[in-house]
Formats: C-alpha cells, structure tokens, sequence
C-alpha cells in the first residue's frame, strides 16, 4: 500500500514542479509544452467548453468517480501547493504537528459552490469572471506563482547577475530583470496564499474541504466512487493515528468513518496504521453505509423513516425506467437489499461505461461489475436516511442558486456597461489631454465578450510573454496614455496590453499557445501578423513635430505593418515630416505609442478592438527583392 | 571538396592576413598602411559587387588590415545595428556575415575580446537571434552582451557621461561596453528613416544610450550630432550597404523593401561615411543633405567632412 502514497508524491511532485517551473522561468527555458498539465485543470477544461473541453471535465468526473479525489491530490497545483506548506508545518513542529477529525462544514462547502456555479454562468454569459477569478484553485496557484514566487526568483536571479558581474565573469549567463511593481494582481494573490497558508499549516486541506468549489464538486461525486479509503473495524484499534496524519480531517477513528467527500486520497493514513486497517482497493459497503449514517448522526439531521421509504419508493419506480436492467426481480433484489444509494451509485457507473465503451457494457449484466454483493447485508433504513438527508440538502443547493444568480447579475450588468462602452470619448478629447479606457486584448483573444467569459486570470500568459506587455489589470478602468492600466471590477486582474514601455511583437504567438482556458486562442504566426488587436490613434496637436517644429518619427519607426506614413510638414526649408496614418494597415501593436515621447498625453496611441479582426496587408508578397549596382561617387 | 567563389576568396583572404602577420609583423602592416595615404586626408574606402565578408577583407586590406585599429589583448567593442527583429533579407539590421567577419578579423588580430551589443527597439532575444548576428558572432568567437532598454534592471549597465560640446544633449547615459573598451568599431546598416530621414553611421550611436526617447522629444537631428560629440569616438565606421533598405525604413516591412546593392564603405571619418552612403543611394533613397540635417551638424562640431569630393581620400574597389 506504500506504494499508492508514493505513487500519489510522484505524480503531485512532478506535476507541481513542472507547473511552478513554467510560471517563474524568466529566461524562456522552460518549453512552453508544459502548458498541457494547466489544460489538465477542471475550471479551465469547464470554461474551454467544446467537445475537448466538456470530454476533459467528463474524464475528471469519471476518474473521481472510480478513484476518488485524486485529482486534488496529484493534479491541482493549489492542492499541492497546500501539501507543501503541510509539510513545512511538519518539520517545524514534528510530532506535535497533528489533525483531528472535524465534521464537513457542508453549508459553507454548498453555499461558495453554488456561488461558484452562479459564477460560471454570470462569466459565461455576461462576461463577468471576477467570482471565477477568485475561486478558482489553478488561477489562485498561476496568480500566487505569478505574482509571489516569480518576483523571487528574479530577485535570486538578480543577486547571481550582481555576484557574476562582480567577479567579472561573461554576463550571458544571466540577465538581469526589474522586479515587478506591487499591484492589484499581488495584493490579490497575496491574500490568498496567505490564507492558504494559514489553513494548510494548521489544518491541512481544509481549503480544499471548505472553500474551494472543485473540491465540494469532486468531493460530492467522490461520495459515490468505487475505490475509497476505508477502516476495518474488526482491525482497527482506534489508536487514531491515521486521523492524527490525516490533512483533510475526515478520518474519525472512534468510529471507523472516513468522509470520502473530504478524502483526496494522500494516503498518508496507510503509512501510519500498524494494524493494517486501511484499504483502498475494495470497498465494504456496509461500513461505507455506517460511516455515512453515524456523519448524518453527528450533524444531528434526524430524517424519520417514514419519509425516507416514501422517497426511496418514488426513486425506485424512475430508475428502473432508466437503466433497464434484466429483470424485474434483480433489481428488487437488489434495492432492497443494498437500498437506493448504492443503486444510484452502480446505474451511474454502469452509464458512464455504457456511454465511454459505446454501448458494449450494456449487453452485460450492469450489477456484474459489481465486486461487493458478497459484503451487503440488509441496511435500508440507514441508507434511507443519508439519501433523504441528502435530498434536502439538493433542495437548499437548488434555491440558493436562484437566489444568487440573481443577485449577482444585478450587480453585474452596471459594471460590464461602462467597460464593454469603448469606442466613444477620443474625438471629443480636449487639445491635449483625453481618455482612452478601451482594453487592448492579446493576439487570438477574438473579442472581448469571448476572452472575458474564459480567462481566469491565471497569468500564464503575462508570465511567459516575452515582451512583457502583457499585464495583469488593475481595477482602474481608465487607461490613460502613460497611465496604468485597465479591466475594472467585472474582469478583476484579468490581463491587456500596456503600451507603456513595451508593445506586442507581431511575429509572436506565445499568449495563444499557452492560454489552458482558450480565453487566447492559438493562431499561426501567418494569422498573426495581420490580427488587428487595436487601432491607431494620432493627436497631432500633442506631435513634437507640430509642438517643437523639430524631426521625430519615432512612431513611423516602431511601425511594423506601413500604418504610419510620414509626410512633409509645414516649412519646407525645415524638411520636418509629420505622421499620417493608414489606419486600414494598423494592427494594433503599439509601438507607435510605446515610443512616443510626449508626456503624459501620447500623441499617438492605440484604441482597443471589441472584435478582433484583419488589417490589410500594405505590401505586395510577391514582391521581389531588386539588385542594383550602384556608381561610385 | 568544391569550393565557391566565396569560400575560396575568404580561404585567400584569412591566409593572406595570417601570412601578413607572420610575416611582417603588424608593424610592417601599418607602414604598408600609412603609405597608401600620404595625403593627409581621411580615408574612405568603398567596395561593391562582393559577398559582406569579401568586401571586408578588400576594404580593410585598402585600409592597411585590422592590425592597424586593434592591437594584442584589446578589448573590443563591435556596435552593429540589430534594431528589429527582423531576418537579414530585410536590412533593417546590420549583415550578420559581415559582423561575422569583423569579428573574426579582430579576434585573429590578437584582441583580448569582442564584445559585440546594441540596444534594440523590438524584443532584445528575438532581434539578436532573428537578425543571425548572435550565431555570427558567437561563431566567430565573440561575445554578445544582451541589454533591454525597457527593463530598467539593465540601466546600471549605462553611466552618465558629459557631453559638453552637445548643444541639447550635454549629458548622456552610455553602455559600460562602449566605455570600458579599447577600441570600438561603430557597423551601422544604410537604411533611411521617417524621423531622420538616414539612419547610417551617426544615427547608430543611438544605440549605445539608455533610454534614447529624449532624442526624439527634443529635436532629434541635433541629439544625433550631439551624443556623436562623445569623446571615444569608434575607431572605425564600417557602413553596411549589401542591402539597402529603400523605403519603410527602418523597420522595413518585406523584402522588396531593401534593394541588393553589394556596397561597403569604410571610413575613419564617420561624417564622411554619411555623406558618401548618402550621395551614393541618392538614386534609391531620394534623399539629400538638407533632408538628413544631422549629418551637416556633425561637420559643425568638426567631426568630419561632408565635402567627399577634395576633402577625403576615397579608395574605390570594384570586385
């Protein structure tokens, strides 16, 4: 059984390695390939929809289901992250480091989870992802490595500039990098990893357990998985060992329960126990129905019988119709034998192999998969119990989402107006100063409808872009020229373009590439020189040229696509030329504003796009190259 | 092994220059040079119709060979173009074979180092791979030295300096490399610019000052004579015209942008080299002193002629 728990190290270590390796790598080392193991993530497989998308949430489900939470143990990053810090907590306290059981604070675990579904919904319709940013655990984790570990690695990485420079050895091997300024994306991410910080040190997963909607989705479906840590009774010496080492709190050893919905399968409880009381491999449905019953117990939820046998009636009578299996009298064998939960559990099993194996597992008996008919003994009211306990616990989940959707929505609608509001403003600008609060998205975001209803703020992208004008929002909605920043309330830190110091090289595809959500779309590097991101502005009354009256063109320069073109100006004995543009060749790249000197008004800058679209091309392709020989003066 | 006009031309050069050497000695090499010139006129030297590396080997052999500008164990900066991110077939950057074989040349003269850098306007990386002078270099045994102009971790790398003949600019903020060498070899690329109208030898010196946008903010033809005021100037300015970027400068969009013209001029007289690239790419440019007016300020600060014709001793090679 070690081997599981090993197993279980190997896989987390590697995935969270790799993971933290893509998000601080400055120095472009780390292939951008790893990408995949963020795609792996359920929020970012959820919100990618498509056929992917929904096959890769599928798939989770149905691992969680055959093995339980395994997914919070070996794929989530935050996850990881948790039992890291668990593990530091460990080797500061030693043996004094221990848990003990608590029971699942299901109202809190129910309540952020439909707040969460609330969030998708609000996200994926209105564009309005600040729930989702904040919720979800891959973009929590992106944004802490991001905003946290990255800024370290830098700062180690700048000492070693400092000690090699002082020892005068060549400087290629490490290149200096300005550490990044405190901004709403830090705050944001530092408040999380310190909470996070503070749960996993004293009470392990309880982040997991308690806050994090994944973990409340998983853990509700784990509650019906075939593989499950268990407690033997007739081993179990009640030593409470396994509960001591037991990071999600959901071992109670008096009682031999352990709360699957709360169990991420660490197996660190088998590394502990001397009587070889914990398995994972089968599963006794009887204890399975105990634990249930005595957790339902201790939360005090007493059901009558009555009404339970009533409900179990009504559910009988419309799974038969679903599953149709043999005989009449199997099934009545059966449900009254091992009662509805268990038949809930098998006829969803036995339809998700149905569905994967194309209907080959239907022509089989769909109880034959079943390995426990040898331990089920009669236990109907216990399991009547849990079920309608559960029952009305869907009832209340029901309502509170409608009550939130609402809510939510409201408060949304006002916020997306004033950002999705961009075009207007610039004509009427004043002589020298104006506002320009569009956003610029990135390259193969499409538009902003689509990107803001995908990006969880993870900032993969802004890690691994190379310009690094890629950058995470602020919650100022104003970008002015030379100003900071833009996305507001509704997107939260999701990232834009600053042109500020940097602009977007038309020749890279890296956002697109490695976006897990598909908020960025991958384009090819020929779609991507003429995606059209924003669109030239210029104030000639701000232009040195007609200010000073001196040569600049320092627009003209940075322009890569012939949006600019520089014509002659005022005096001619002066030989000044003064840009104009060809907006119809602009792409949005904003070198032109990057480089303008003027300040703090640019006298040309870029105006985001809602819908990104192509530029026209300004040169002809097939233009050849001329040789020419030219005469000697 | 079949061996190419090129090959066999640079095979010639690399051997001549090493029998030279081993010959003669560099001294001899220099009292070769100084009789080719005994007019007292700066030199000027002018090769066509070769591959960048062959013209080179002409040119500097015209000038009396490289041992003339770099002694044993120098330390030696080579200050190419590489501006954009742009392959060499649009010449918005400097040619890498030609940085290449400058590069080897110094490297076989003895020098201690090259140190090869420029501060570009697109992603530094991407320029430095993308315009084929990092491979050119390293090959030859040089030493790129990578800075961000946008990164403001690499500003300790700049130092103040005075310019105190500068008429806007009396200060300016320079790379270490440049202040630090023994000598430096200033290799900018013919193109014509939207701001300056040309951006050959002078206008390269941008590239060795932190944060250049005063230039454009306060009158940039005038900034450019300023900040060549600097005391060390380049010992040599080795202007690239194999390709000649036309129009779009000096970025260029496309191939058809440049044109293949085969040229380099050499010139110890960095105004000089202007106004030879200049006049000579009239016929492609359209450009005329007026137009390009930091050439002219240059000649007031007495950097150099613009009068080619009586003032400079031009060598015209033809291969």
């Amino acid at each position: 059984m070690f081997i599981l728990k090993w197993f279980r190290v190997l896989i987390a270590i590697v995935m969270f390695a790799a993971l933290m390796f893509l998000f601080i790598d400055i120095s472009a080392i780390a292939p951008l390939s790893l990408h995949y193991l963020a795609e792996l993530q359920f929020v970012q497989l959820l919100l990618r929809g498509g056929l992917i998308g929904l096959t890769g949430v599928f798939v989770l489900l149905f691992v969680t289901i055959i093995f339980g939470r395994c997914y919070c143990s070996m794929i989530c990053p935050y996850g990881i992250l948790q039992d890291f810090i668990s593990r530091v907590a460990k080797l500061f306290y030693g043996k004094k480091h221990k848990y003990s059981y608590r029971p699942a604070r299901q109202k809190i675990r129910n309540l952020i989870f439909v707040l969460f579904i609330a969030g998708v919904v609000i996200m994926t319709f209105f564009s309005t992802a600040v729930i989702v940013i904040l919720l979800d655990p891959y973009s929590n984790f992106g944004r802490i490595a991001f905003s946290i570990f990255q800024p370290i690695n830098i700062f180690i990485n700048n000492l070693l500039v400092s000690v090699n420079d002082f020892i005068g050895n060549n400087k290629d091997i490490f290149q200096p990098r300005a550490i990044p300024l405190f901004d709403v994306s830090f705050i944001i991410s530092a408040v999380m990893f310190l909470l996070v910080m503070f749960l996993s040190f004293f009470y392990g997963r309880r982040y997991c357990n308690m806050i994090c909607p994944v973990g409340t989705l998983l853990g509700f479906v784990a509650n019906f998985s075939l593989f499950r840590v268990k407690l033997d009774r007739s081993k179990c010496i009640k030593c409470g060992l396994c509960e001591k080492i037991c990071k999600g709190e959901c071992i109670n050893s008096k009682s031999c329960i352990v709360d699957s919905s709360r169990c991420v399968t660490c197996f660190n409880c088998f590394s502990v126990c001397r009587k070889n009381a914990i398995s994972y491999l089968s599963i006794s449905l009887v204890s399975m129905n105990k634990n249930k019953n005595e957790i339902a117990k201790e939360n005090k939820n007493e059901i009558t019988n009555k009404n339970t046998n009533e409900n179990s009636k009504e559910n009988k009578n419309k799974n038969t119709k679903e599953i149709k299996p043999k005989s009449n009298a199997d099934l009545s064998t059966i449900e009254i034998q091992h009662g509805r939960r268990r038949f809930l559990r098998l006829s969803f099993l036995s339809l998700l192999f149905s569905s994967i194996g194309g209907g080959a597992m239907q022509s089989d008996d769909p109880y034959g998969i079943d390995p426990y008919n040898a331990n089920s003994n009669s236990t109907d009211n216990k399991d009547d119990k849990t079920d309608s306990e559960l029952n009305v616990k869907s009832e209340q989940l029901v309502s509170d989402t409608a009550g939130e959707k609402t809510a939510v929505i409201e408060t949304k609608s006002d916020v997306n107006s004033s950002v999705l509001n961009l075009e207007d403003n610039i004509d009427k600008a004043s002589r020298v100063s104006y506002v320009n609060d569009t956003i610029i998205l990135p390259p193969g975001a499409k538009s902003l409808k689509n990107f803001q209803s995908k990006c969880t703020s993870c900032h993969l992208c802004v890690s691994k872009c190379p310009s690094r004008v890629l950058q995470p929002g602020t919650l100022g909605n104003n970008r002015n020229v030379g100003g900071s920043s833009n996305g507001g309330i509704a997107g939260l830190v999701q990232p834009s373009l600053q042109f500020d110091y940097h602009y977007c090289n038309k020749n890279c595809t890296v956002c697109g590439d490695v976006c897990p959500s598909h908020a960025i779309e991958s384009v090819t590097a020929a779609e991507r020189e003429l995606l059209r991101i924003g669109i030239v502005n210029f104030v000639k009354e701000n232009c040195i040229v007609y200010t000073q009256e001196t040569s600049c063109g320092a627009c003209q320069e940075h322009c890569s696509n012939g949006a600019i073109k520089m014509i002659p100006y005022g005096d001619p004995s002066k030989n000044l030329t003064i840009p104009e543009l060809h907006a119809e060749f602009c792409i949005g790249c904003g070198g032109c504003e990057s480089i303008c000197p003027v300040r703090p008004y640019r006298a040309i800058y870029i105006k985001g796009v809602t819908v990104q679209t192509n530029a026209e091309l300004s040169y002809d392709p097939n233009e050849k190259q001329q040789t020419i020989e030219l005469d000697f003066i | 092994m079949k061996m190419n006009r090129k090959e066999f031309l640079q095979t010639l050069g690399a051997a001549g220059i090493a029998g030279t050497a081993a010959i003669n000695g560099l001294d001899a090499v220099e009292l070769f040079a100084q009789d080719t010139n005994k007019t007292g006129k700066p030199d000027l030297v002018v090769v066509r119709n070769g591959e960048p590396d062959v013209m080179f080997q002409n040119a500097i052999k015209a000038l009396g060979g490289i041992g003339k500008f770099v002694k044993k164990g120098q330390k030696v900066v080579v200050k190419p173009n590489i501006g954009w991110d742009k392959p060499p077939k649009i010449p918005a950057n400097t040619n890498p074979i030609l940085v290449g074989e400058i590069v080897k040349q110094i490297m076989e003269a003895g020098a201690k180092e090259v140190v090869v850098f420029d501060t570009s306007c697109d992603n530094p990386k991407s320029c430095y791979q993308n315009s084929g002078i990092e491979n050119a270099v390293v090959k030859a045994g040089g030493r790129m030295v990578f800075t961000d102009k946008k990164d403001r971790a690499y500003r300790k790398y700049y130092r103040e300096v005075q310019l105190p003949e500068g008429i806007i600019l009396k200060k300016a903020e320079i790379h270490e490399a440049i202040l630090d060498c023994d000598v430096w070899f200033n290799v900018p690329v013919l193109k014509v610019h939207g701001g300056a109208k040309l951006t050959c030898a002078m206008k390269n010196l941008m590239g060795i000052v932190w944060e250049p946008r005063i230039f454009h903010s306060s009158g940039l033809q005038q900034c450019i004579a300023d900040i060549c005021t600097l005391t060390k100037k380049p010992i040599l300015n080795i202007v690239d015209g194999y390709r000649i970027l036309k129009a779009n400068g000096p970025q260029g969009r496309t191939e058809s942008d440049g044109v293949l013209a085969k040229l380099q001029i050499l010139s110890t007289d960095i105004v000089a080299a202007d106004t030879y690239a200049l006049e000579i790419s009239k016929s492609q440019t359209g450009l005329t002193l007026d137009d390009a007016k930091h050439i002219s300020a240059g000649e007031k600060f007495k950097l150099g002629t613009t009068d080619i014709k009586n003032k400079v001793n031009i060598i015209r090679i033809s291969l």
